[in-house]
């Protein structure tokens, strides 16, 4: 699996297993953003640990998963972004966009 | 692979398993024949640079492609070339679909480029067949319905110094030319 999620009240946490977060993984991690949108104002941290590598496919995917949610009056936070993706989301200006933080219990914290 | 001194050739798979070999590849080459690596945060835009060269030719060429890097002394060419289908692209303000070769072309000029939803590139048209990806301004998205979900273009060409489209009409082919000066 290159995606799990964990319940914590009600937030989902979203872990990506990945180290390569591409254009082989973007339209299921999409598919699997959509899916955890069922409830009314989806909460949901996405845990970025492990990626090291991220392509514009992915991050488009993100982007989805993000419309979506706000679509739903629901809310994304971000965690674990490594240095490389993180200067990723600033050429493509979304670190303005999405609620980044450095951990996951931060990232819970502000959704609380 | 073909290497020759100062160039490397590599076939882009239709499907990509690895990244990172690829992208390591291409760095160590890049490394070995010029003076590259000797900026950190130079490299990191090469890695990405590359990155997206590769996942736009696993998402729109479907034939056979291939990176090209060349080093020289002031600069290193890195090329993604493929005869797949062209580039082509709207004016925003005139709503006119180009297509390559660029008939009737006229003079160079600057357009800004709708590439898809939302996405825009400033473009410099320079000749019939060729277009150079200009510096994209500082945006801040006034709400998510303006932000796009496509950046490819866009992140290569602030990872690098210049940015080129070319369209070979002999060999029917589809050159990004992407270079990093030192």
């Amino acid at each position: 699996m290159n995606f799990t999620k964990e319940i914590s009240g009600d937030i989902t946490i979203i872990k990506l297993s990945l180290v390569e977060a591409s254009l082989n993984e973007s339209d299921e991690f999409k598919a699997f953003i959509y899916d955890n949108c069922a409830d009314v104002s989806p909460k949901m941290v996405i845990d970025l640990n492990n990626v090291l590598y991220m392509d514009s496919s992915f991050i488009g995917a993100l982007v989805a998963g993000l419309k979506k949610v706000l679509s739903k009056k629901g809310e994304i936070a971000l965690a674990n972004i490594s240095n490389d993706v993180m200067a990723l989301f600033e050429m493509t200006r979304l670190d303005k966009v999405f609620k980044i933080y450095d951990n996951t219990e931060e990232a819970i914290k502000s959704l609380k | 692979m073909v290497v020759k001194t100062g160039n490397l050739t590599l076939e882009i798979p239709v499907q990509i398993t690895s990244y990172r070999l690829f992208i390591d590849q291409c760095l160590e080459f890049a490394i070995e024949n010029s003076s590259l690596g000797n900026d950190f945060k130079r490299t990191a835009k090469f890695k990405l640079a590359i990155m997206e060269l590769l996942t736009n030719a696993m998402k729109h060429c479907k034939v056979v492609s291939y990176i090209d890097i060349q080093c020289y002394p002031d600069k290193v060419v890195v090329k993604k070339i493929d005869s797949g289908q062209r580039f082509t692209f709207k004016d925003v303000d005139t709503d006119q679909h180009y297509d390559f070769p660029i008939d009737p072309f006229t003079e160079p000029s600057k357009i800004n480029a709708r590439l898809g939803n939302n996405y825009t590139l400033f473009i410099n048209i320079k000749t019939k067949n060729q277009i150079e990806f200009l510096e994209p301004p500082v945006i801040d998205y006034l709400s998510i319905d303006e932000v796009p979900e496509n950046f490819g273009l866009m992140i290569i060409k602030q990872c690098c110094d210049t940015f080129h489209y070319n369209y070979n009409k002999v060999l029917s082919q589809n050159i990004f030319e992407v270079i990093f000066k030192l």
